[in-house]
């Protein structure tokens, strides 16, 4: 038997979701790998044959709790473009806002409770809390920040309610958006200081493929999740690198030299 | 809780959206206070070094029973587990998962992967409720943060938290909404659901859609003939009342009045 090792963890811990991982290497190559998705089906695209279109949203939304905001969103559009209905600049921006604050929490809950435990040596966020409480009690303020933007413009963080076909149930006040852009705001300083701590990480050293970059245009020149266009001339590029890409990938999987699959 | 000791904790989740299990992360005030009253040892969403094999005080499951390994897993969480305290709906009356359970898995299957993929583990999906006794049983979809706050603390002292007697509709009340049936004619389920939300959506303006289960005594009797006064079928409420607990209403004998014709 070669210098063989097996690496198995058999629930991936810190992630949203259930999988394991059984990783075979010999010698200095890895020579099988295996991904157990143990979630169960919920089979949510049968279930919505035969509901009423204002129901969509409700039922999308709970796919997932930390990405609710983004299948509301998407449902939203699809509906909306199946019955022809066109909302207005102050809908689209206000979703967007919507889906910036579930990206706020989403990221400072996988950086600071569920990324950086590692990186520092804990098992857990709670265990950090120990070391690094100002440094934890803030990473969980900005989480509640981005929560409390889903709260003020979904209704609630996990699973919106506020949001319908065409447009929302109740808009929020605009004194409250004042006050969440000033607390944000507020929270910048603070976050150098962890932009700081993350430029400092030790990462693994890990052998890693070339990576070929795609970005959507912004709209408006800001940083949105939709109506990104992408200008011709940029397209005819980004299809000459997606062709690239495809050719140089399909080498690579070629190669006998263990790297790839075998 | 005994020898004043914090109490051994195990946080589960079985097939579902993991969204009670977010809301316990989403009580960021109280957090740190949870990690300083509770010892976590099991929960493989927040922590690493989990110990599944140790006898628990208090263990917390969300979701449903949707795979054979669902309830195994729920089975070692009950004989390990002095209180076990499902949260969230799916655990409580089956939530969204069980919506279509009229309709065979193969049926869905072949709907959603286009052909019988034998390698899928997936049953019926049912709630926890159904298979092994529950301490306590908290319903949302997701959970309310002070229930799940409350419910700790009144565990750490040995006792069960009340759960809201009252409707969706007393809440609604309480805050002066107008009614979405009797003034806009929409088909609501507040006035046979769970209170405890504080009547979040038709604070909204959007009409309740039962997701906290139903109440005790729903008094379905009246609510119908309050309904047709209004032109509202009991066929569009239940349509709509049972999405969140339908392994009830099949228990009742009542989903064939409602399952609708399918493509």
């Amino acid at each position: 038997m070669s210098a063989g090792r097996t690496v198995v963890i058999p629930h991936l811990g810190r992630v949203e979701g259930h999988g394991g991982i059984f990783v075979r290497v010999e010698g200095n190559r890895v020579s099988q790998v295996q991904m157990d998705i143990f979630e169960g089906s919920r089979y949510y695209e049968a279930l919505l044959k035969g509901k009423h279109f204002a129901e969509v949203q409700g039922i999308i939304t709970r796919i997932c709790a930390i990405c609710s905001a983004s299948h509301t969103v998407t449902a939203l559009q699809a509906l909306e473009n199946a019955l022809g209905v066109t909302v207005s600049e102050r809908v689209h921006d206000l979703r967007g806002l919507l889906l910036l604050g579930a990206t706020i929490e989403s990221h400072a809950l996988h950086v600071f409770a569920l990324a950086l435990p590692d990186f520092l040596g804990f098992e857990s966020v709670l265990a950090m809390a120990q070391e690094f409480r100002e440094e934890v009690v803030f990473a969980l303020r900005l989480k509640q920040l981005g929560n409390q933007i889903q709260e003020l413009i979904g209704g609630r963080a996990v699973h919106p309610i506020n949001t319908l076909v065409g447009g929302f149930g109740k808009l929020p006040r605009h004194r409250d958006l004042e006050l969440l852009r000033g607390q944000l705001e507020a929270s910048l300083p603070v976050l150098d200081r962890f932009v700081d701590l993350a430029a400092s990480l030790k990462l693994p050293e890990l052998p890693q493929a070339p990576t070929v970059y795609v970005a959507l245009r912004p709209y408006q020149e800001a940083f949105r999740f939709f109506r990104a266009g992408v200008a011709a001339a940029q397209a005819v590029l980004l299809v000459g690198i997606f062709a690239v890409f495809v050719v140089w990938q399909y080498r690579l999987l070629s190669r006998k030299d263990g790297y790839g699959p075998s | 809780m005994e020898n004043g000791k914090k109490p051994k904790v195990g946080i589960f989740g079985l097939t579902g959206c993991a969204g009670d299990q977010l809301q316990i992360l989403n009580c960021e005030d109280e957090l740190l206070w949870l990690a300083e009253n509770l010892e976590i040892v099991d929960w493989v969403m927040a922590k690493a070094d989990n110990d599944h094999l140790c006898r628990l005080d208090l263990a917390f499951v969300e979701g449903v029973v949707a795979t054979q390994r669902d309830l195994e897993d729920l089975k070692a969480i009950r004989a390990r587990a002095k209180r076990l305290v499902g949260i969230g709906t799916c655990a409580v009356w089956g939530g969204l998962p069980a919506m279509q359970n009229a309709l065979s898995r193969e049926v869905l299957q072949r709907e959603v992967y286009g052909a019988d993929p034998s390698f899928l583990d997936s049953v019926e999906a049912l709630p926890p409720s159904a298979f092994v006794p529950f301490d306590l049983l908290i319903p949302g979809c997701p959970i309310e943060k002070h229930e799940f706050i409350q419910a700790v603390r009144s565990l750490l002292v040995g006792a069960l938290p009340e759960l809201p007697k009252v409707p969706v509709c007393w809440e609604c009340k309480t805050k002066e909404n107008l009614c979405r049936v009797i003034y806009f004619r929409e088909v609501c389920c507040g006035a046979m659901t769970r209170g405890g939300c504080g009547a979040r959506c038709p604070s909204h303006g959007v009409a309740c859609a039962g997701c906290r289960g139903p109440v005790e005594e729903p008094n379905y009797d009246s609510n119908i003939t309050m309904f047709a006064d209004r032109g509202i079928s009991w066929m569009d409420i239940a349509q709509r009342l049972k999405n969140f607990s339908t392994p009830l209403w099949i228990k009742q004998g009542l989903e064939k009045e409602v399952q609708r014709e399918r493509r």
